[in-house]
């Protein structure tokens, strides 16, 4: 992996962690208004879910050059 | 009968906020992959500081008063790559400039505290 595309990798995580973990404090803050009497677990959930799905992207995103694919192949009768 | 049909009206509206908020989520795929964060991010840099500006605008022409001059909106999809770098850039500069500048600012303020104690 060149520097450039590693560089490119880290920004789109930032980014990503970013508007996840946003998304998910919105969520938690929507919930807690409406259903949770403003209580301060679903914003607590919904950040560490959202970084939770951040991270897994970003570990696969780094790690998808590097891993191999491969197929079962039937041995020919002869 | 009137409190029934009041929380259930209550009880609706919650439901179609929270409703609405999932699929605003759901339909701007904020928690997809990656690169549609990406996108979504580089999106609201260019739409939200002159959105922002239009409502204060707004908001000054209906209440008479004076915008005052604001500084300029804060970039916040700045790459990682770049600040990284020059962040590292000018910190190993600073170090390695740092015995010579720390030399030179101890000799100017013997020199002052020289010229003070004459």
């Amino acid at each position: 992996m060149s520097e450039s595309e590693l560089g490119r990798k880290w920004d789109r995580c930032m980014a990503d962690t970013v508007v996840k973990i946003g998304t998910g404090f919105g969520l938690g803050l929507v919930f807690s208004l409406t259903f949770f009497k403003r209580r301060m677990w679903p914003l607590a959930f919904g950040s560490g879910m959202g970084l939770g799905m951040a991270y897994s992207n970003c570990q696969h995103d780094f790690q998808a050059p590097y891993l191999l694919h491969g197929k079962y192949v039937k041995e020919e009768e002869q | 009968m009137v409190p029934r049909v009041w929380s259930l009206m209550r009880f609706l509206i919650k439901g179609s906020v929270a409703g609405g908020a999932v699929y605003l989520v759901y339909d701007q795929e904020l928690l997809g992959p990656s690169d549609k964060s990406q996108a979504v991010l580089q999106k609201a840099e260019e739409v939200v500081p002159p959105a922002m500006y239009q409502f204060g605008q707004y908001v000054c022409e209906q209440t008479g008063l004076k915008m005052p001059q604001l500084p300029a909106p804060a970039k916040f999809n700045f790459h990682i790559r770049d600040t990284w770098n020059s962040g590292i850039i000018t910190v190993m500069s600073a170090l390695s400039v740092a015995p010579s500048k720390a030399r030179e600012y101890s000799r100017e303020g013997w020199a002052y505290l020289k010229e003070r104690t004459k």
